[in-house]
């Protein structure tokens, strides 16, 4: 395949040691090697950018439809209690629906472990905001034990 | 006395047929050198710990090749007897030959060297692409998947391979050699022996010792080249966190790779090929059983064999050149242009990107998995300390294996003709 994108002059050259014919030798050599390395490796950055882009495109889609589906699920079983008081216990509110139940059961547990026998109501979980670029101080720890040896 | 006499000249006769007299005879003291080199490449492989699981093994094929009349790397030939003098077993053995001038003949086999016989896997390009399939199955392409501009920084540090293959020509290498000594950039050691058994199989050994030597310095060499091409401001920059990559990315990563690069260069499909099959089989998460061999059994028994052959190959009378000297050098070079290459290309993404990139992963785009990855980890944090640039760079070191695979792919359809 890249003998055939070559010029048919060069390939005579190739197992040639004439001095006049080095020059050409090398020039051809640098150049279509640089050239084919750089085209070969640029065409999978387009591929995988692309590729990329769809399989987000899709995996996005898919998470507002499960979302939309899940806020249409929670709106119909609140419509009968609608008119009812309010209950003695309010359900814990979560920032995104992406932290899953059984998180929260194991946030509260925790609490109720720390609380000395006090009654503590949990109102809201939320993730904590971290700065762009840091880690966590668990990520932090595990890559720093990875590359202590250096 | 004569009974002395008679003791006295077998002990002689067993002293003069044994190795130790060969090395105090005619070209001997060579064979006296390298057995001293192979015991210092074992001190560095035990002793400081240099890339030991190939410097052993490679060792320690050099030290046996070199003691006189091992015979470990015998080539297998054979003999005509006179039917005469053939014993009884030898003509019952090998049987009869009648040659042309009407004598009868019998045809003795005497077998080869053991190594010999290993080498094949070497000489026949086996070992090589099986060392990708295992280097396959261990590799996370997840970083470079998440940023794959990483591409660019492995194709940049393969450059140096170029360059190299100029300097080589214009030292009055053979283009098929200047080839090999070339692709020591890479710096990666199946891919060197890959395409040193394709092109120029005499240099097999001090192409792959070098090769070696260099993977193995990687924490010396590459530190100052970082620090002089950057700046402080460039090195300390930090990078933001990397995407999540789906399961679905990865397993299609090493099938959309393998499909464009032998598409394109199909003389990198057996590198590229069984790496990315690799990656697939660890990927796929359904063949657990054969991609546990292959990163652990097969991986160790190919790299016994693989060390042991091509230390093998490094005789006295092939080493002990200047033009091995030469090789070691051109290597130096072409792995110090590698990485100056891949920390420009570095640089540039740093000015691109509005200071988001840091330069030093560049450095890591010259293959030499992972240890080029921590080399820029640690340049890194010696700027600043609560940089984490490991992760970053292994998307350039990852995508330094298929770049050097595709160089190599691009020296073998060019000059492997």
């Amino acid at each position: 395949m890249l003998t055939s994108l070559l010029p048919t002059g060069i390939m005579p050259l190739v197992g040639t040691e004439l001095s006049d014919s080095k020059g050409m030798l090398m020039a051809v050599i640098t150049c279509s090697g640089i050239l084919v390395v750089f085209v070969i490796l640029l065409l999978l950055i387009f591929i995988f950018y692309a590729y990329g882009g769809i399989i987000r495109f899709f995996t996005a889609s898919g998470e507002k439809k499960a979302a939309a589906k899940k806020a249409a699920e929670a709106s119909a079983k609140s419509e009968p209690s609608a008119s009812s008081p309010l209950p003695a216990a309010q359900p814990v509110q979560a920032d995104d629906g992406a932290i899953p139940g059984e998180i929260i059961a194991v946030i509260a547990a925790a609490v109720a472990a720390m609380s000395d026998g006090k009654k503590y109501a949990i109102k809201k979980v939320s993730r904590a905001q971290r700065q762009t670029g840091s880690r966590s101080a668990w990520a932090a720890m595990g890559i720093y034990e990875n590359t202590r040896p250096f | 006395m004569e009974i002395l006499n008679s003791i006295w000249a077998s002990i002689l006769s067993i002293l003069t047929d044994s190795g130790l007299m060969c090395l105090f005879q005619g070209d001997g003291w060579k064979n006296a050198i390298m057995i001293c080199v192979a015991c210092f490449l074992l001190y560095l492989a035990i002793g400081r710990q240099f890339e030991p699981l190939l410097l052993l093994p490679i060792a320690f094929g050099m030290l046996l090749v070199n003691l006189p009349l091992s015979g470990v790397m015998d080539v297998p030939t054979t003999e005509l007897v006179p039917l005469a003098q053939a014993s009884a077993t030898e003509i019952a053995k090998y049987g009869q030959v009648i040659m042309p001038d009407g004598q009868k003949y019998v045809e003795v086999a005497h077998s080869g060297g053991l190594l010999y016989y290993l080498y094949l896997g070497v000489k026949l390009g086996i070992y090589p692409p099986l060392i990708f399939l295992g280097i396959g199955a261990m590799s996370d392409f997840g970083p470079l998947i998440a940023n794959p501009k990483s591409f660019i920084l492995g194709a940049a540090a393969q450059i140096g391979i170029f360059f190299t293959f100029c300097g080589a020509i214009l030292l009055g290498f053979p283009s098929n050699v200047a080839g090999s000594i070339a692709i020591i950039g890479g710096a990666d050691g199946p891919t060197a022996i890959y395409v040193t058994s394709k092109l120029a199989a005499n240099y097999l050994g001090p192409i792959a010792v070098a090769a070696y030597s260099y993977m193995a310095l990687v924490p010396i060499i590459q530190p100052p080249i970082m620090r002089l091409l950057t700046t402080k401001k460039e090195r300390s920059v930090v990078m933001t966190q990397l995407r999540t990559v789906s399961k679905t990315e990865k397993i299609m990563f090493p099938i959309i790779v393998t499909i464009v690069v032998a598409l394109l260069l199909p003389s990198a499909a057996p590198l590229v090929g069984m790496l990315m099959l690799g990656n697939l089989m660890r990927e796929s998460g359904v063949v657990k059983r054969i991609s546990d061999a292959a990163q652990n059994e097969l991986m160790n028994i190919v790299t016994i064999f693989l060390g042991t052959t091509v230390g093998a190959t490094a005789r006295a009378e092939v080493f002990l050149t200047a033009e091995t000297l030469m090789i070691v050098g051109l290597g130096l070079a072409a792995f110090c242009l590698g990485t100056a290459f891949g920390v420009i290309f570095g640089k540039l993404m740093y000015i691109f990107t509005g200071g988001k990139v840091n330069p030093l992963i560049g450095s890591a785009g010259v293959s030499a998995v992972p240890m080029a990855a921590r080399v820029s980890q640690k340049v890194g944090q010696e700027t600043n300390p609560s940089n984490y640039l490991l992760m970053h760079a292994l998307g350039p070191n990852v995508a330094g294996v298929i770049g050097s695979a595709v160089a190599a792919g691009v020296l073998l359809a060019v000059l492997g003709k």
